[in-house]
């Protein structure tokens, strides 16, 4: 299993949504189960770190960026 | 008070003003003729216009002379002259030299269905084709002029949303606007996980260059998927057909490009919700047990359990013992009655009815009175004692 910081967004959501699945179909033995929720709040973590950096990042392929779009 | 303009020396400041601006001279200008009126003197007066605006306008007679054809309402003109301002009248019009059949908007647009025509069936505009946009894209393109008020609305929608934004700048409009484009495009292959092709509102003219072959190409050998927002709502380009997906503004494209974090915020928070939940129930299930059980391993129980071994093992205890007892008694019933076996074959009780058992002098057992010699000294065990004795004769039978 990817370290949970290696993953991109994508890959964070849709692993989670396979663990959210998985343990309310309740098929998983506990100690699995608590593997996986373990997991999963890990993954909610990260998605949540990502989203709050609110820092735009914007380049330019040629010439100069714009002077107001220049933070 | 500043000074006061009669009505003349107004017109006239104004003819001044508008025949000063070389822009106003030696110009031609594109239109619908309406309201044309063939005076009598020669001179024809008429309307141009167009969709925002018309202007009046006359053709001087000598000028006429050289038409060649007839001017009538609704043609579609491109006119050749200078702006002036009827000072009579305080007019402004557009004094018209030489006049022209349009048929550039005709043939432009014939040639645009032509190129569409000729796309389609090359498949540029086949929905099978058409990619679906990647759900959380790390790179967003945007080919658009870095100047446009299209880029910022753009980049407002983006907002904070954590991906990388690749600016690839292009000229939107003019004649070089096509081949700006499309290297724009070229420039962000395998750059980009989707890509943004914008510009703001603008004239037929001014939208043209996304009607062209090379944008179109361009849009269609793109890598990742391609959103168009070309002008407003109600403006469709060649560049719409082709692209995977057409937005109505480019506020629009970059909502459809990027997931909306709110939503995405409200999605992280149920899911933790459900987990929790979920782990609960999986607890539930074994707790739910595990008292089950606790309740069947209550003292009391434990008690009833523990007489009932101890029942059972003194009934067992019990029944070995009567077993033991049974065991023995049977042995001795078995050893008495060997006993009266042994004593019946007994040659004790053979010797108490009156045998006698003969023995050589060596010990051995004599059984046949030949084995006797004369004279031989024999022992005769009878009940009661054994006799010393010499064979004196000996009879055989």
């Amino acid at each position: 299993m990817t370290v949970e910081s290696e993953l991109s967004l994508e890959e964070a959501m849709e692993e989670l949504e396979r663990i959210v699945g998985a343990l309310e179909a309740g098929k998983i033995p506990l100690e699995e189960s608590l593997e996986l929720f373990e997991r999963g709040v890990r993954l909610i973590r990260i998605c949540n770190q990502r989203l709050e950096k609110a820092e735009q990042r914007i380049e330019c392929l040629t010439g100069d960026l714009p002077a107001d779009l220049c933070k | 008070m500043s000074q006061i303009f009669t009505v003349a020396e107004l017109n006239s400041r104004i003819r001044e003003r508008l025949n000063g601006d070389p822009r106003l001279h030696d110009l031609w200008a594109r239109g619908e003729l309406s309201n044309v009126v063939n005076h009598r003197s020669g001179h024809r007066y008429f309307t141009l216009k167009d969709q925002d605006s018309q202007l009046s306008c006359v053709l001087f007679r000598s000028f006429a002379l050289n038409l060649g054809f007839q001017l009538q309402d609704g043609q579609n003109v491109l006119v050749y002259g200078d702006v002036d301002v009827y000072r009579p009248r305080g007019q402004v019009q557009l004094v018209a030299r030489g006049i022209k059949l349009d048929d550039g908007i005709g043939r432009r647009q014939r040639e645009l269905e032509l190129l569409k025509a000729r796309l389609a069936e090359e498949g540029l505009f086949a929905a099978e084709r058409k990619r679906r946009l990647p759900a959380y894209p790390e790179r967003i393109g945007i080919v658009t002029s870095p100047d446009g008020a299209a880029l910022r609305d753009v980049l407002k929608i983006l907002g904070s949303y954590p991906a990388r934004i690749v600016l690839s700048p292009a000229l939107v409009q003019g004649e070089n606007a096509a081949g700006s484009v499309a290297r724009a495009l070229e420039a962000l292959q395998g750059r980009a996980d989707v890509v943004i092709v914008c510009r703001g509102g603008g004239s037929v003219e001014d939208l043209w260059p996304f009607n062209s072959e090379a944008v179109a190409r361009a849009i269609f050998r793109s890598d990742s998927p391609v959103v168009s927002a070309i002008g407003h709502e109600t403006d469709v380009t060649i560049a719409d057909f082709v692209a995977d997906v057409r937005a109505p503004t480019p506020t629009a494209a970059a909502e459809m490009v990027v997931p909306d974090l709110e939503a995405l915020a409200a999605v992280l928070r149920t899911a933790e919700r459900r987990l929790v939940r979920s782990l609960e129930n999986c607890l539930d299930r074994p707790r739910t047990r595990l008292s089950y059980l606790e309740r069947s391993l209550s003292g009391r129980r434990m008690e009833a359990l523990a007489l009932e071994c101890r029942q059972r093992i003194d009934y067992l205890g019990e029944r070995l013992t009567t077993a033991e007892e049974e065991l023995i008694e049977e042995h001795r019933r078995r050893i008495r009655m060997a006993e009266g076996q042994l004593s019946s074959v007994s040659p004790l009780a053979t010797l108490s009815r009156g045998y006698a058992m003969v023995r050589s002098d060596d010990g051995s057992l004599l059984t046949r009175a030949e084995d006797a010699r004369t004279g031989e000294r024999i022992l005769v065990v009878m009940a009661g004692g054994r006799l010393g004795c010499r064979v004196e004769d000996r009879e055989l039978l």
